[in-house]
């Protein structure tokens, strides 16, 4: 009886010891601990396994020869607020996926490295440059035009104007985001204010309510309700359908085009000015705009690249079938109070 | 005497450091405030309550339900074979929160988001909890009273009225509040489930930090959810004498009900069906995310890290917290504290975290790993404390007194008293903790800024709605969770004989 209780306590010593070494000594050099060079944060469905982050990391990694860590935030809306928060410790060189509409937000709250790149570069489109102006510091990477995105053989396909859409949408059969932890959520809202007014956009909300399934904090979440079948249509990207035709060969997922106007949604990057290693991240943003990279980001990202040209004669090249609206800029307090009755709507629903 | 009080006050402020101390960093830098409007404050509480009082509810009606079907297996199965089906019916108490919200979402379709879900999950995890807790009252409490109604005549109904429904009036209330109190402390169901419509405290708190970033609100918030589950812990302590006490009786005819077994069985069974179902297409779906089995491991035996550490921090709190237990100081504390909650605590040490930065050379990953260890057993170590060491300890301060008159030291005490006779709810405590240490994501999600460990690593997933490789990945976790507290377990076995003999 002694023999088997002590066996017990030595059995489980060894074992414990052993998967440690073990696990130490099988490990790839990658995963032993090392200071990497460049520390970039971005939002989960960048950095995930799934995303494009690891294999642009990759690329990079393998030209610099130097390391990268990629640490992820939820969604790009919580950004601003994490590196905000993180601000005496400082540790990020790059912060990437800020969206236009926190672009005030961020640059009031972080500091960017000073160094101005060249409006080309930092916003290729003249007629962006001259709607959004020039956003300093940050550079944009990538971009998006948002709609309802549903399935071919339903009803609500045939909506051309969001009236039709309200309409034609049966009850609990939509998912939103929470605009203020997500940015397609945030984009939606917006679209609303933009295109009905503010009382509009709220009475429109009003009648929307019974229809909404449910909201959830972030993208991937809603759109993964959509795939599974819980409801008939999600806000996400116009180019959404696109995945399901790439990656599942399903051509029965459609992006509506609303006579309204379609918003559009931007994704910038920028260095941080605590960066350590200031050269080599501004250096990275250069590669992140190369079109090696950008037609990576369209193809892993399912979003416009920056580079229209890298678009040219590919799936990626149905810009110019949706009528997109101006890029629009809202006021830091017109944001908080749209935020606000948001809220107040969303938690009495 | 005056050595024996440094040493008892020495660890008074160990615990006040370590459990006050999360409180004390968050008042040092921010001052109180409640500026959120009386209309959203009163959403919220009301959510936090409705959420709460029908988790308490639904929990116990089907609970007491089910304990009556246990009262018919105890009479009708072998000792050994109860203790594992009562084992079984615990698990969905016992393991993270995350794998019956992901066990849910997979089966039922649509699921009802919002304050519906959130009362669903919260009874599914209860539901097996209460129908245990209720047949040992039931025993202790009716046994005598039944054989005498069963002579006498009386019917079920009867028994059921005038003995459940009015002998326990007091202890099915204690029961009630016992769910309704886990249910307000919790975030991990509200904040997934619940929606924005369904926020509660707990979210609000979240919001106000993550998005508002507005320290001081979400402090004085965190002040009303403070009062208010400690007024609910304070009325709800004394019920541990009931369920500690060893049932005179182990037959309660009269008030069986074998169907009523159904619903703590469906419980595990709606736990589990959807995970072992998913297994398959799980398998595919890491494959298709080229997921290599190192990838895998790696976290893996992190989360076991987590757990088996945390478990060891959890000791050293329990072994001090016996040697002190008499203290009036010390047993006020543990019936009315309440953890900041991992939102607040995640902030805390957020906040700590530069200066704590150069005790580790910069090794910030140990350091978020330490932090995450310690804040976790934080969390749970006062829960766990009431639910397994509360009432064995109460019960033997007579013993205690007497060794202390007869002139023992504190160190005879324990090891000749104390230890002998709880060292297996000691390792009770460890090993749940354990289990839940190695389940938890918020804290990990909000400390560290990678998926390290696999329960942040299934909420990525979960989120991304990979839910069959999240699921194939949360059974890895439970295995882990049940080998872990096996382990505690073990060692409380291998402790108790040792000491016995």
């Amino acid at each position: 009886m002694v023999v088997t209780r002590y066996k017990f306590l030595i059995l489980s010593t060894i074992c414990l010891v052993g998967i440690h070494y073990f696990l130490n000594s099988v490990k790839p050099h990658s995963l032993k601990p090392m200071k990497p060079d460049l520390i970039i944060y971005s939002y989960s469905s960048f950095t995930a396994k799934w995303g494009p982050g690891p294999l642009i990391k990759k690329k990079f990694e393998d030209r610099c020869h130097c390391k990268i860590e990629l640490r992820e935030i939820d969604d790009a809306r919580m950004l601003v607020q994490r590196l905000a928060l993180e601000k005496e410790r400082a540790v990020a060189d790059i912060v990437l996926g800020i969206n236009q509409w926190d672009l005030v937000d961020a640059q009031e709250k972080l500091e960017f490295s000073r160094e101005h790149w060249p409006s080309e570069m930092n916003l290729k489109d003249p007629q962006w440059r001259s709607e959004l102006g020039n956003p300093g510091e940050l550079v944009a990477f990538d971009w998006g035009i948002l709609t309802f995105n549903t399935k071919k053989d339903l009803k609500i396909a045939k909506a051309k104007n969001l009236k039709e859409f309200l309409n034609l949408l049966p009850e609990k059969s939509l998912v939103l985001q929470d605009p203020r932890t997500s940015a397609p959520g945030q984009s939606f809202l917006n679209w609303l204010v933009q295109v009905l007014g503010e009382e509009a956009a709220f009475d429109y909300l009003e009648k929307l309510n019974k229809k909404v399934y449910a909201i959830t904090s972030g993208w991937s979440s809603s759109y993964g309700l959509f795939q599974k079948g819980h409801v008939q249509s999600v806000f996400s990207y116009v180019t959404s359908p696109l995945y399901h035709v790439v990656e599942e060969n399903d051509k029965n997922y459609v992006a509506l085009n609303f006579q309204e106007g379609l918003p559009l949604h931007m994704e910038f990057a920028g260095v941080m000015k605590s960066s350590r290693n200031a050269a080599m991240a501004k250096e990275f943003i250069q590669f992140l705009l190369s079109s090696e990279i950008q037609a990576l980001l369209m193809k892993k990202n399912y979003m416009f690249p920056i580079d229209k040209k890298v678009a040219e004669n590919t799936l990626w090249d149905i810009e110019s079938k949706f009528k997109v609206l101006p890029v629009s800029k809202i006021s830091k307090e017109d944001q908080d109070r749209i935020l606000e009755r948001w809220t107040q709507w969303s938690r009495k629903r | 005497m005056v050595s024996k009080k440094i040493k008892y006050g020495a660890i008074i402020c160990f615990f006040l450091f370590f459990f006050l101390g999360p409180y004390w960093i968050l008042l040092t830098h921010f001052s109180l405030s409640i500026e959120t409007s009386k209309q959203e404050l009163s959403i919220v509480i009301y959510n936090t309550l409705f959420q709460a009082v029908g988790s308490g509810l639904v929990s116990l009606i089907f609970g007491v339900l089910g304990g009556l079907g246990l009262l018919w297996l105890s009479r009708v199965m072998s000792h050994q074979s109860y203790y594992w089906v009562e084992s079984m019916i615990l698990l969905p108490n016992l393991l993270p929160s995350l794998f019956v919200i992901l066990s849910c979402l997979g089966l039922l379709a649509p699921f009802p988001f919002g304050k519906g879900g959130v009362i669903l999950i919260h009874s599914l995890i209860n539901v097996g909890l209460v129908s245990i807790l209720f047949r040992r009252i039931a025993l202790v409490k009716l046994g005598r009273i039944g054989d005498l109604s069963l002579v006498e005549g009386a019917g079920f109904w009867q028994f059921f009225k005038t003995g459940i429904l009015g002998y326990l009036k007091i202890e099915l209330l204690f029961l009630f509040l016992f769910v309704f109190s886990s249910s307000m402390m919790s975030f991990n169901v509200p904040y997934m489930i619940g929606g924005p419509s369904g926020a509660t405290l707990e979210v609000l708190i979240f919001e106000k930090l993550m998005i508002h970033q507005n320290w001081s609100e979400a402090l004085g918030l965190s002040l009303i959810q403070m009062l208010l589950i400690g007024c609910v812990s304070f009325l709800s302590h004394q019920w541990h004498e009931d369920w500690d006490n060893r049932p005179s009786r182990t037959i309660l005819e009269l008030i069986e009900w074998k169907w009523g077994l159904i619903f703590p069985l469906l419980a595990v069974g709606i736990v589990f069906y959807s995970p072992l179902r998913s297994i398959p297409n799980g398998l595919r779906q890491l494959e298709a995310l080229n997921f290599s089995m190192m990838e895998l491991l790696d976290p893996i035996y992190k989360s076991f890290q987590l757990g088996f550490w945390g478990g060891v921090i959890l000791l050293i709190f329990s072994l001090l917290a016996c040697l002190t237990y008499e203290a009036p100081l010390l047993k006020i504390f543990s019936h009315v504290y309440v953890s900041p909650g991992p939102v607040l605590l995640g902030f805390a040490f957020f906040l700590i975290q530069p200066k704590l930065s150069s005790f580790f050379m910069e090794r910030d990953q140990q350091l978020n790993e330490f932090l995450i260890v310690l804040g976790l057993a934080i969390l749970f170590f006062w829960p766990l404390f009431r639910l397994a060491l509360a009432a064995p300890l109460k019960n033997l301060q007579n013993q205690i007194q007497v060794a202390q008159v007869l002139g023992a030291s504190p160190y005879a005490i324990l090891t000749r008293v104390l230890f002998p006779q709880i060292v297996p709810q000691v390792a009770f405590l460890c090993g749940i903790g354990s289990m839940w240490i190695c389940g938890d994501f918020a804290l990990s999600k909000m400390m560290s800024s990678g998926d390290y460990h696999l329960a942040p690593m299934i909420k990525s997933l979960a989120s991304s709605y990979r839910l069959d490789a999240a699921q194939l990945l949360m059974l890895i976790l439970c295995v882990l969770s049940l080998a872990l507290f096996t382990f505690w377990w073990r060692l409380g076995h291998v402790f108790s004989r040792k000491f016995k003999l």
